[in-house]
Order: structure tokens, then C-alpha cells, then sequence
């Protein structure tokens, strides 16, 4: 049994150096594009380069990977925008996964080396990042970080949801649901992660700011477990029998939270307020035990994404470096409204 | 020859056996006794609320997975064994049991693929523990993280919804296999947990089958030499444990109407102390369902109660995991004991 164990550790061992080296040894034959398996197929976004007369202008669009649904809507928006701006080409690149923050450091380097004109990207780490964005800024290519950021401030600009205000936003719409008076729980996805905490803060400082008269009982954090939420939302149900609403601060919880209040027959006295977009979240919404949620802004990222490195390109700097590109409500009032359809199918 | 060599087995398996059913009892006196007490207090501070039936039944049903997944746990626990990946394996039998409902399988259907999914998951574990004699800790470390990337490969990292179907006999179904409640107001899947229990429970206690594992737990060696199929034994076992983390993944998924990749995730360490605390030894050979069933409540009851006294999320953590290590602590203490 040792014995074995013992060639098993070294054959880990053994493997993790030659894959160590296998990378390294990549990065320095660059030049020939990024990891083929990792670019999207057929995300050149326009064909009419000759159309304005201009020379293309070639972007990257680097996210933490490729195939989820989320960054696909990115990139749809970044290449409507392309196509709409005209002599804009538009690269897809990303890692397999969110943890390989090697890989993208390397898509980075890689993009520096073949020319492109500009870089937009949500980065895997907010440290590993920082170096790749200097190295592309001072090679004179713009950079512009959507989504998730990175520790320095290298960049041109910034666009993502601002979770505080985010947060704010779902407290608004629960006041306004529950008669603004009452208690309220919270049921929070995480503890310790940024995101979390900036939406619960958000929520919390604008309960405390502006309804005076609305009571937070208690936060839980059900780490995205909409099973524990459940439970942890059956549990404020018991043990708070006026309550009067539950925020789930991400999708898993608000389903969790719909599931509890459903088995506890109380949708119609409980009201329930999400966060982020699923399908399980459009059927809560469908069902009306889920009254509202807040959804975040994918395609303002890439399109947004897309005009601010043109407008650097062409010697116009950004407004702001810091761009919340906002959340929308909705609500089972306004959820046939073609328009919020739209942003609920994005 | 062989016949002498059992017999001289048998006899001193009797002994042990004689020597274990006591001392199991003391424990899982011991572990009934906590739970008796923990609900008296709790019952007291929240000024009877929490002893209110529904709140009762509730605890029923959110104990129901953990139960479910620690039974399956017990049996490769008592083997000398581990299955870190019982959680991962919770969230692939769930998944494959929605998707194979979303591809338009019929239900009973994708019940049992779902669950033919966790016992292949458990027959892998067990040929990588047995055949490949990797430790048990490693191989189901590995299989972990094997497993959850088999699950996110089939929900393509997002849930897979039966709610979204919009079928709503489909959906009406799975909601009561997952939370619906028979006889008024006893939870479905409580019922199921309970007839699981009382099956395994019979596997374990009152089968041939169930006095080899003990056997193979206490000592594999003597085991293997009085004529036990030990590869078999143990392949069993976690076969055994992955039904049980597909049973309770299928039954999550149909609570939601809606199977998460990232469901079970942390599960397999709650089973595990379900388990220890019911009185089952981490170093094997010692344990049984009746056990593992207090175990799972006596956490559930402390979760429960100490959300009705509304303690702080984070010093709940805290009173919680002294408590799973007083109560290893305890075990540890008393086999010492014994031993001397």
C-alpha cells in the first residue's frame, strides 16, 4: 500500500514538472495565436473590413472562458457593436476554465504579440493580471477590464456592476413590496467574497439610510447551496412569524429561498427578492413566488466594451474610468415588457 | 483445516461481536441522550416553538439527505474506508436523473438511472480502493473532484431545471418526491429515508453480508484469512454509498425541480460526522444505522434550534464543529479506555 502510494506521488510529481515545463515552453514560442482549442470558432464578428475605408481595427476579447452562456452574451454584444461600428474585428479567447489564470496570463502575452489593436477583459485574477495589462499598455494597446478587475488601476477603464449600488437597488424594491415596514432576512450566497459582501452591504445600508421603520433580522450564507438556503429560509420563516420578505443575494439562494416559501405556503404573505437571471429564476418569476430580481448587464459590458477601446484608438479618452454598467428589476409587473424580455433572455 | 480455522473465528467473532453490540448500545444510548437533551433545551430557550410538530417535521426533512448519504457512509466507514467523493457523487446522480427527465425519459425511468449513476460512481471508488489498493482517502480525494466535473460536463456548468420544462404534472411529481408530505404532514422523502434506514439496517445487522464488513473492518487481515471475500466485501460497500449519495442527489434535485452542479458540495463531511457522532468508528469495524439516523439529527437539531434562538451565522460554525469534535473526542476516549 505505501509503496504504491509512494509511486503515485511521484508520478503526480513527475507530471506536474513536465506540465510545468510544457507551459512555459508555450509561452515563448508565441507569436502564432493563442491556444487553438481555447478560441471560439468563427468569432470574427465582421467581414466588411474594406467598408469604411479605415484599417481594421483587430480587438481581443479575453473572458475567464469561453463556452458559458454568460461570456457567449458577452460576446455577441461586443460583435453586434463591431458589426455596427464596421471596420471592428473581434477575437474570442479565454481559458477552458475561470482557475487556469496561467493560460490567460499567456492568451494576454500572446495578444501583445500578435498586434491586436485592443484588449477587453475580465480577468481570472485580480493579482496574476496586473503584470499582462502593464506589458500590453506599455506596448501602446488599450486594455479595458469588464466584469471582474484587477489590484492596480493599469487599465483604461473598467466596466462592470457596481454590487453595492446593485444591492441598494434589491432593497428599494423590497421595501416597496412589503409596504416599507416589516422584517426582513437575507440569505447571502458567501461570506468573505467581495461580491457578497458589497450586495449585502449595499442592501443593508440602504434598508438602515432610508426605511427606518424596516427591520433586518438576521444574514445567513448558504454557499450556494439553494438546499441550505431552503433550509436556512424555513428556519427565519419559524422562527420570525411576521416576517415579511427574504432577499436571496445570487440566483441559488433566491431559488432556495422561493423553494422554502413555497413549501411553507406563504408566497403570497413573504415576499421574495433574487438576484442574478436563470431559468429557475424566470419560472419563480413565471409562478410569481419570486417578486423581483435584479439582472445584471453582460451585453452593456460588451458593447460598451467594444465603443470605449474604438474611442481610445481614436484618441478620445474614457469619461470615467470606473463604469457601473448597472442592474436591471424585474419584477412580475414588468417581465412581459418586450423590452425587459429581452434583457431577461440576454 | 479449513473447518478448524472457522471455527476458532467464529468463536472469537461471537466475543467481539458480544463486546461491540454493547458498546455500540452505550453509545448509541449516549448519542439518543444528547439529542433528547439538545431538544429539551432548545425547546426551553425558544419557549416551545421549536418543539412545535411542524418545526419537528421540518427538521425531519432537512436532516433527509445527510441521513440518506450517511447511511451509505456507515457501511465503507465500518469497512476501514472513506468516500470523499459522496458529495460530488450527490450532485451526478442528481444531474443525470434531470437531465435523463429534460431528454424525455419517464420519471421512474430517470430514477433509476440517476441512481444506476451513483452506483457505478461507488463501483469505481471501490475498484480504485480494492483492486488498485489506493488508499481510500487519495482515490476517493481524486474521484471528488472526477465526479463534480462530470457533473458540470452535463449541466454545462449551469443547473439543469425541470421547472423550466413547464410540464407541471413533471414538476408536481418531482416536488413531492423532494418535499411533499403524506399522512397530513410528514415529509415524502422522510419516509423514503426512513424505509432506507430499516433496510440497510437489516443489510448490516442481520446478514451474512453485514457481519463480513465488521469482520473486514476490524481486521482485514484475519478477515481475508478466515476465507473472507475482502475485494468483494469492500466493492459492496461502496457501491452501497454510492446509491445512497445518488438517492439523496436525486432527491435535492426534485425538492428544487431543478439539479445544481454544485449540489452535495461539503456533504460527504457531514455524513461522516452524522455517522461519528451516531457512535460509527473512523478507524472501522465499529457502527450501524440507527446511529448515523441520531447523528444526522443531532445535527439538524442543532442547526435548527440555534436558527430559531437566532445565533449569529458565524458563531454557529463555531458551536458546531466544537460539538462534531467533543463528540470524536468522546469516542476516542472511551475506546481507550476499553483498551486497557
Amino acid at each position: 500500500m505505501k509503496k504504491v502510494l509512494s509511486i503515485l506521488l511521484v508520478c503526480i510529481l513527475i507530471a506536474s514538472m513536465l506540465a510545468g515545463c510544457g507551459g512555459r515552453g508555450k509561452e515563448s514560442e508565441t507569436g502564432t495565436g493563442a491556444d487553438k482549442g481555447n478560441t471560439s470558432t468563427g468569432s470574427t464578428a465582421s467581414d466588411n473590413t474594406g467598408g469604411g475605408g479605415n484599417k481594421t481595427i483587430k480587438i481581443a476579447l479575453v473572458t475567464k472562458m469561453v463556452d458559458s452562456p454568460y461570456w457567449q452574451t458577452v460576446k455577441r454584444a461586443a460583435e453586434e457593436k463591431a458589426k455596427e461600428l464596421g471596420n471592428v474585428e473581434i477575437t474570442h479567447l479565454g481559458p477552458p476554465t475561470e482557475a487556469d489564470i496561467d493560460k490567460q496570463v499567456q492568451i494576454i502575452e500572446t495578444c501583445i504579440n500578435d498586434d491586436y489593436d485592443g484588449i477587453i477583459l475580465a480577468a481570472c485574477d485580480k493579482d496574476a493580471l496586473v503584470e499582462p495589462v502593464r506589458k500590453a499598455k506599455q506596448a501602446g494597446i488599450p486594455v479595458v477590464m469588464i466584469d471582474s478587475g484587477i489590484s492596480e488601476p493599469v487599465y483604461d477603464a473598467f466596466l462592470a456592476t457596481n454590487n453595492v449600488q446593485a444591492g441598494a437597488e434589491c432593497a428599494k424594491l423590497m421595501a416597496e413590496l412589503i409596504g416599507g415596514e416589516g422584517q426582513v432576512a437575507i440569505i447571502n450566497f458567501a461570506a468573505g467574497t467581495q461580491t457578497a459582501v458589497d450586495r449585502e452591504t449595499g442592501f443593508t445600508e440602504e434598508i438602515k439610510k432610508n426605511y427606518k421603520n424596516i427591520e433586518i433580522v438576521g444574514v445567513q450564507y448558504c454557499n450556494s447551496d439553494p438546499t441550505v438556503a431552503a433550509n436556512q429560509a424555513t428556519d427565519f420563516i419559524s422562527a420570525y412569524p411576521d416576517l415579511k420578505g427574504i432577499w436571496g443575494a445570487n440566483d441559488q439562494s433566491a431559488i432556495g429561498v422561493a423553494q422554502a416559501v413555497t413549501e411553507q405556503g406563504k408566497s403570497d404573505s413573504i415576499m421574495v427578492v433574487g438576484f442574478d437571471n436563470s431559468d429557475d429564476i424566470k419560472s419563480g418569476l413565471k409562478s410569481g413566488v419570486i417578486k423581483g430580481t435584479a439582472v445584471q448587464m453582460p451585453t452593456v459590458m460588451g458593447s460598451e466594451g467594444v465603443r470605449i477601446v474604438v474611442d481610445i484608438i481614436n484618441g478620445k479618452a474614457p469619461a470615467n474610468k470606473d463604469v457601473d454598467t448597472g442592474v436591471t428589476m424585474v419584477t412580475t409587473e414588468n417581465m412581459n415588457d418586450p423590452k425587459i424580455q429581452a434583457i431577461l433572455n440576454q | 483445516m479449513i473447518m478448524s480455522g472457522e471455527l476458532v473465528t467464529s468463536t472469537k467473532k461471537t466475543r467481539i461481536s458480544i463486546m461491540k453490540s454493547k458498546d455500540e448500545a452505550l453509545q448509541k444510548f449516549l448519542a439518543f441522550g444528547v439529542l433528547i437533551m439538545l431538544c429539551i433545551l432548545f425547546g426551553v430557550l425558544t419557549g416551545g416553538s421549536f418543539l412545535k410538530i411542524d418545526n419537528l417535521l421540518t427538521i425531519a426533512l432537512q436532516v433527509t439527505p445527510y441521513a440518506i448519504l450517511g447511511f451509505g457512509l456507515t457501511f465503507v466507514l465500518i469497512t476501514g474506508g472513506t468516500d470523499l467523493s459522496a458529495g460530488s457523487v450527490i450532485g451526478f446522480g442528481g444531474i443525470v436523473c434531470a437531465k435523463a427527465v429534460t431528454m424525455g425519459v419517464s420519471i421512474p425511468v430517470a430514477i433509476i438511472i440517476g441512481i444506476l449513476a451513483g452506483i457505478i460512481a461507488g463501483l469505481i471508488n471501490g475498484l480504485f480502493v480494492t483492486k488498485l489498493s489506493v488508499t481510500p482517502f487519495i482515490a476517493t480525494l481524486g474521484t471528488q473532484f472526477a465526479f463534480r466535473g462530470l457533473t458540470q460536463l452535463v449541466g454545462q456548468g449551469k443547473p439543469v431545471s425541470i421547472q423550466a420544462l413547464g410540464d407541471e404534472k413533471i414538476i408536481s411529481v418531482f416536488r413531492f418526491i423532494g418535499g411533499g408530505t403524506v399522512f397530513g404532514r410528514v415529509p415524502f422523502p422522510t419516509i423514503i429515508m426512513i424505509i432506507t434506514a430499516i433496510v440497510l439496517g437489516i443489510v448490516l445487522s442481520k446478514t451474512g453480508f453485514g457481519r463480513r464488513l465488521y469482520a473486514v473492518g476490524s481486521n482485514e487481515e484475519t478477515a481475508r484469512l478466515s476465507g473472507i471475500n475482502v475485494i468483494k466485501t469492500k466493492l459492496t460497500a461502496y457501491i452501497i454509498c454510492g446509491a445512497t449519495a445518488s438517492m439523496a442527489g436525486i432527491l435535492l434535485a426534485a425538492r428544487l425541480a431543478s439539479a445544481q452542479s454544485n449540489a452535495g458540495q461539503g456533504y460527504e463531511l457531514e455524513g461522516i460526522a452524522a455517522a461519528v457522532i451516531g457512535g460509527t468508528s473512523v478507524m472501522g469495524g465499529e457502527g450501524g444505522i440507527l446511529g448515523t439516523v441520531i447523528g444526522a439529527f443531532v445535527m439538524g437539531v442543532l442547526r435548527n434550534g440555534l436558527n430559531l434562538l437566532k445565533v449569529d451565522a458565524f458563531v454557529q460554525m463555531v458551536i458546531i464543529g466544537t460539538i462534531i469534535v467533543i463528540g470524536v473526542w468522546y469516542d476516542t476516549a472511551r475506546r481507550k479506555r476499553q483498551s486497557i
